[in-house]
């Protein structure tokens, strides 16, 4: 199982770092398909690295003769799923935070304060709103008739899905806060 | 797979718990119920994982492995990186700006909605708005930023600052443009 374990790791840092080179080279607006890309390209690799790569030390190898083969394979490539779900996470904390995008916008000016009203004017609420529809229509989510927003199936699942998990939670969505 | 196994047993806890302390406590901060209800369940892998037999009574031996050291470290990663994925789930569907807007389009007349009118749904009484009215206060609570008396400005602290290079640096090493 360690050797799974390991190839797991390497396979999925290798393909991280390579599909994030590949997008300095050349950008996506949507990264979810390359993301998702690298990761089925990878798949193979699991089994390749798994078979074929020598275990780091003697004791893995050891321990590989007591444990069934197979399932050696199946954690190997349980851990690259969760890995790859572990960093899409990542990446969106990271590229569509708000409070980390106000956080950057106050460090960019950290000689000096700024105001609410600045800071409404570097990224207004009207932006937002509209970069995101814009982005949820590409994606499928959302269309646009008739100055009306209406949801597609994916949409409208997706927001049953919010209300349910915000009933079990007893949580507030975004525009419920205050 | 021991430790696999008892780790599903201990998100599946995690998830309840969680829900049953939001019920009762109807918390202002979920990332804090969430981490104090994970801290709760890590013991609890560990004694569920000691007190159980290697086998569980049911695998075969060949899906066993030999190092129970190694398992149980396993599942505790296996939990850990699946309670991410339900906390993600959480700020990213429940919480999440992109889901409000979509629910909020849910819940007009006949399903759809214009711009404006989404605009409206993120707009207090007096016209200020919930996402920054909401957050600089948060933020200012929790000490990232600090609002100066004088001129109404706010500045990074210390430990925002620290916060917003690490965010800055992530930006650029994954070449994202500002986003939010």
């Amino acid at each position: 199982m360690v050797h799974g374990l390991l190839v797991a790791v390497i396979v999925s840092l290798v393909w991280i770092v390579l599909q994030n080179l590949v997008m300095h080279v050349h950008p996506m607006e949507n990264r979810f398909k390359p993301m998702v890309l690298g990761y089925l390209l990878s798949f193979p690799f699991v089994f390749v690295f798994y078979r074929w790569l020598p275990p780091v030390t003697n004791s893995i190898a050891n321990t590989m003769e007591h444990e069934a083969w197979m399932m050696g394979l199946f954690h190997a490539y349980l851990l690259h799923l969760l890995l790859f779900f572990f960093y899409v996470q990542c990446f969106y904390h990271v590229e569509r935070s708000v409070t980390l995008r106000i956080l950057v916008e106050l460090l960019q000016h950290a000689g000096q304060g700024v105001s609410l009203a600045g800071l409404q004017q570097q990224y207004s609420l009207e932006d937002m709103i509209s970069n995101r529809l814009e982005v949820m229509r590409d994606r499928g989510l959302v269309s646009f008739q008739n100055g009306q927003w209406r949801l597609q199936f994916n949409g409208r699942l997706l927001a049953q899905v919010a209300m349910a998990g915000a009933w079990l939670f007893q949580a507030k969505h975004q525009h419920e806060r205050m | 797979m021991k430790g696999l196994l008892i780790s599903l047993l201990a998100l599946a806890g995690f998830v309840l718990t969680s829900a049953g302390a939001a019920w009762c406590f109807r918390p202002r901060r979920y990332l804090k119920l969430f981490a104090i209800t994970f801290l709760l369940w890590i013991p609890i892998y560990f004694v569920l994982y000691r007190a159980t037999p290697p086998d569980l009574c049911f695998l075969p031996s060949a899906w066993m492995c030999t190092d129970q050291r190694v398992d149980m470290l396993y599942g505790f990663v296996v939990f850990a990186l699946n309670w991410h994925s339900v906390v993600d789930s959480f700020t990213g569907i429940i919480g999440g700006f992109s889901v409000a807007l979509l629910v909020a389009t849910r819940n007009s007349p006949a399903q759809q909605t214009t711009t404006t009118a989404l605009i409206a749904n993120f707009k207090l009484e007096d016209g200020a708005d919930r996402i920054y009215n909401w957050r600089l206060p948060e933020l200012e609570r929790l000490g990232y930023v600090v609002r100066t008396a004088g001129d109404g400005t706010y500045r990074l602290t210390a430990k925002g600052r620290w916060v917003a290079r690490i965010a800055w640096f992530a930006k650029r090493s994954l070449n994202l443009s500002v986003g939010g």
